[in-house]
């Protein structure tokens, strides 16, 4: 399945794209999809940043492994920093 | 209950005189307005001229949602707000409302606390400062995740 990957703030810099379209097997996770991502176009971020990223499947942050399937909104960004 | 995320700056008044008026017969009402600073992080020692906040449209509004729903669901409360802006800001300039109305100031004061506390790193925004040094995103502090903690750990009363 093709999953559609949005990134925000450093990471969207530091990747230089908005997002990216990853190839992963039909019953692939978030850990899965990260993996694609280091080994893959994230291969660039420093490590630091890397192991702090948050991952938001359709708008929730999810702290562990989870299932995706090809229609969910996957996110990927820093801690966030508001108020 | 509303939330919003906008460009333009608020003006305190007129979000007071709107919550006011859907709390009805509140005693309270509790507001906080959060500024930008010129010294942003305590370690900066140069001044910061220019904020620029991020967000992720559509996670942002849900999360803020959240957050009000959570403290609506833990204090009696008739009224809440959250104002956050986006975009470019100078030093000084308003970056977010929270309002909170009950009928004691307790819940009011608490609530406000707890959804500031929240939307700090659990609402999808960050910041980039621009100084002489150039531009760099703000880091994410140790101090906001135990200021959530804190609400996380079963209390009694205390009034």
């Amino acid at each position: 399945m093709l999953i559609t990957v949005q990134y925000f703030a450093s990471v969207r810099e530091a990747r230089g794209e908005s997002s990216d379209l990853i190839e992963l097997p039909d019953n692939a996770d978030t850990k899965v999809l990260l993996s694609a991502l280091r080994a893959g176009p994230l291969s660039m971020l420093e490590q630091a940043l890397f192991d702090r990223l948050l991952v938001a499947v359709n708008q929730s942050v999810v702290s562990s492994a989870t299932g995706l399937s090809a229609d969910d909104e996957v996110a990927l960004f820093p801690p966030m920093t508001g108020g | 209950m509303s939330v919003r995320v906008q460009e333009e700056d608020f003006s305190l008044q007129q979000e007071v005189d709107e919550v006011r008026r859907e709390a009805g017969d509140a005693g309270a009402i509790v507001t906080f307005t959060g500024l930008v600073r010129e010294f942003h992080q305590s370690d900066d020692t140069h001044t910061v001229s220019c904020l620029m906040l991020e967000h992720y449209p559509g996670m942002t509004e849900k999360a803020l949602a959240e957050i009000e729903a959570q403290a609506r669901n833990r204090w009696p409360l008739l009224a809440t707000r959250i104002v956050h802006r986006v975009g470019t800001m100078t030093t000084q300039e308003q970056i977010v409302l929270v309002a909170a109305a009950s009928a004691h100031r307790h819940a009011a004061f608490e609530a406000a606390q707890f959804m500031m506390d929240y939307l700090k790193s659990r609402a999808p925004f960050w910041k980039k400062q621009t100084t002489s040094e150039g531009e760099s995103w703000v880091d994410s502090r140790e101090s906001d995740e135990s200021a959530i903690a804190r609400w996380q750990t079963p209390k009694t009363e205390s009034f």
